[in-house]
């Protein structure tokens, strides 16, 4: 499954949405449970089998995900959600778990539901630069689709009742994936991320909890879900969100004036080593790219900047399985890694 | 191995200490550990999460009317034990279970106890867990009196903000109602 999928670009990479050259992206997810069933770590088979199937059900009967079907990933291999994962359609949680859940997901993926996952909905958007408000514009309808169908866990003084406290009252997360290079080179990057974690915001690094890659990729997110509202959670990331672009814009601006030699040198040099290389790892890769990225987005190398985007997600060990149709152990995929991103930057 | 102090138990806690440079080790059971104080190393390692709910316990005990520690159960089958260790919920029926103690820890988290947010066409009556059908009630009226009376605090109409608070106050008894005729 998914041969086609891993050979495509998610909309939310292919597109260039607003101040996409430092932000990534912008996702928005809600936690829902429906009433009368347990959580779902707390839930018996049978009842997750008979939750899983009314869910299924309310969702199939969304436009939003006209011509997709629900994915029981109890049955999928697990390179296939791998794969999922590195697309960020899934959780690191529902790959590894063991009990009966799913997912669906829109064709140009962008909405996406995760089902039984730590809630029984999780229901996300990504789209493509800063648009938090736009995702959850669509989020809040298509929930509310949703309510006509399923009679959600939630408490008029409490909120939205989830399997964490950590998510009750609005059940909302709204992120933002960030490229931060130029803070990163000039060293101001601690400073910065200390200011965010102050604020009461979460950061963590792009590629997920599980992997420690330390890159110049960054994800940040609320962390108060009660007490205040949807609109209130949204506007306070937004605005993070926006001075942060504006430090990392100074950033790049003060580096390419004064230390001009030096940046362009290794932003060259990365470029070189990604069109000449044999073998790769993945945490290499990732930096080299960043730095290409960063020459793309100054204008100093002429490039696709989707295509520089399309090679962050899959150069991950899954997707490159998956590209080459075989399992691979470690250095086998190096090797293939090299040579897809030099083929992809002919 | 044997317990360093009494030498009739297993040893089951084993704690190292580093004192000025020189690293010894003691070996215990579980009641001289406790004895000692020394417990919290070795049974029912909370989590980084346990350790934010840790005022937990401390509340719930006495709620059960036993000093022995006996654990609240809920209707879903999750212990207060289990909530202190996991960090997690097992139902939604467990926010009215463990409502005493959540309020703090929501309170912890979120700086928050009430939630201003969204608000679903139909909120859910409290009741059983696994029950088929589920009662519903439309929340549009309770919500409009709450921002109403939010707005005469606001305002300092205090007579008014009374009024409404005895109307809010007679409409949720009239849902607890259906919620005790429920169960």
């Amino acid at each position: 499954m998914f041969e086609e999928l891993a050979k495509s670009t998610s909309k939310w990479l292919s597109d260039s949405g607003p101040s996409s050259e430092i932000v990534i992206s912008s996702r928005v997810r809600l936690a829902r449970n429906v009433n009368g069933f347990p959580f779902p770590h707390n839930l018996n088979e049978k009842d997750a089998e008979e939750l899983v199937g009314l869910v299924v059900n309310a969702v199939n009967k969304n436009r939003a995900f006209k011509g997709s079907k629900a994915i029981d990933l109890l049955a999928l291999p697990e390179l296939d959600r791998i794969v999922l994962l590195e697309r960020h359609i899934i959780s690191y949680d529902h790959v590894i778990n063991d009990r009966k859940r799913a997912v669906i997901f829109s064709k140009d993926e962008q909405t996406a539901i995760m089902i039984n996952e730590e809630d029984h909905l999780r229901l996300q958007m990504i789209l493509s630069g800063i648009q938090l408000e736009e995702a959850y514009k669509a989020l809040d309808k298509l929930d509310t689709e949703l309510e006509k169908n399923i009679t959600y866990a939630f408490d008029i003084d409490m909120g939205y009742l989830t399997a964490c406290p950590t998510n009750t009252g609005t059940g909302i997360r709204a992120s933002v994936m960030v490229h931060l290079p130029g803070l990163v080179i000039s060293k101001e990057i601690t400073k910065v991320l200390n200011n965010i974690s102050q604020l009461g915001l979460v950061t963590r690094g792009f590629y997920g909890e599980g992997l420690d890659i330390k890159t110049p990729f960054f994800q940040i997110s609320n962390q108060v879900s009660l007490g205040h509202t949807e609109k209130e959670i949204i506007d306070e990331v937004h605005k993070v969100t926006l001075q942060l672009v504006d430090y990392e814009k100074k950033a790049r601006e003060s580096l390419f004036k004064n230390s001009r030699a030096r940046v362009e040198d290794n932003i060259w040099r990365s470029y070189g080593i990604l069109k000449n290389v044999r073998s790769i790892n993945f945490e290499e890769a990732v930096t080299l790219l960043s730095s290409l990225r960063l020459g793309v987005e100054s204008g100093l190398i002429k490039a696709d900047p989707k295509k520089v985007n399309e090679l962050l997600i899959i150069s991950q060990p899954g997707h490159i399985q998956k590209l080459f149709a075989m399992e691979m152990n470690e250095a086998e995929r190096d090797e293939k890694r090299a040579e897809l991103i030099r083929k992809r930057l002919e | 191995m044997t317990c360093d102090n009494c030498h009739e138990h297993e040893a089951t806690v084993h704690l190292q200490q580093i004192v000025n440079g020189q690293s010894s080790e003691v070996n215990l059971c579980d009641k001289c550990a406790q004895a000692k104080g020394m417990i919290s190393f070795s049974m029912d390692k909370p989590s980084f999460f346990g350790n934010l709910l840790s005022g937990f316990m401390e509340e719930a005990k006495p709620e059960a009317g036993d000093d022995k520690g006996v654990k609240i159960t809920c209707e879903c089958g999750w212990t207060s034990n289990d909530f202190r260790k996991s960090g997690f919920l097992g139902c939604p029926l467990c926010y009215y279970t463990y409502k005493k103690s959540l309020g703090p820890i929501l309170k912890r988290i979120h700086g928050n106890i009430r939630h201003v947010g969204k608000v679903p066409a139909k909120i859910p009556v409290k009741q059983k867990v696994n029950k088929k059908v589920t009662k519903v009630y439309d929340p549009t009226e309770i919500t409009n009196l709450k921002s109403k009376l939010t707005q005469a605090v606001n305002e300092e109409r205090y007579e008014d903000a009374a009024k409404l608070r005895d109307r809010i106050k007679k409409l949720e008894k009239k849902i607890y109602k259906d919620i005790l005729t429920d169960v």
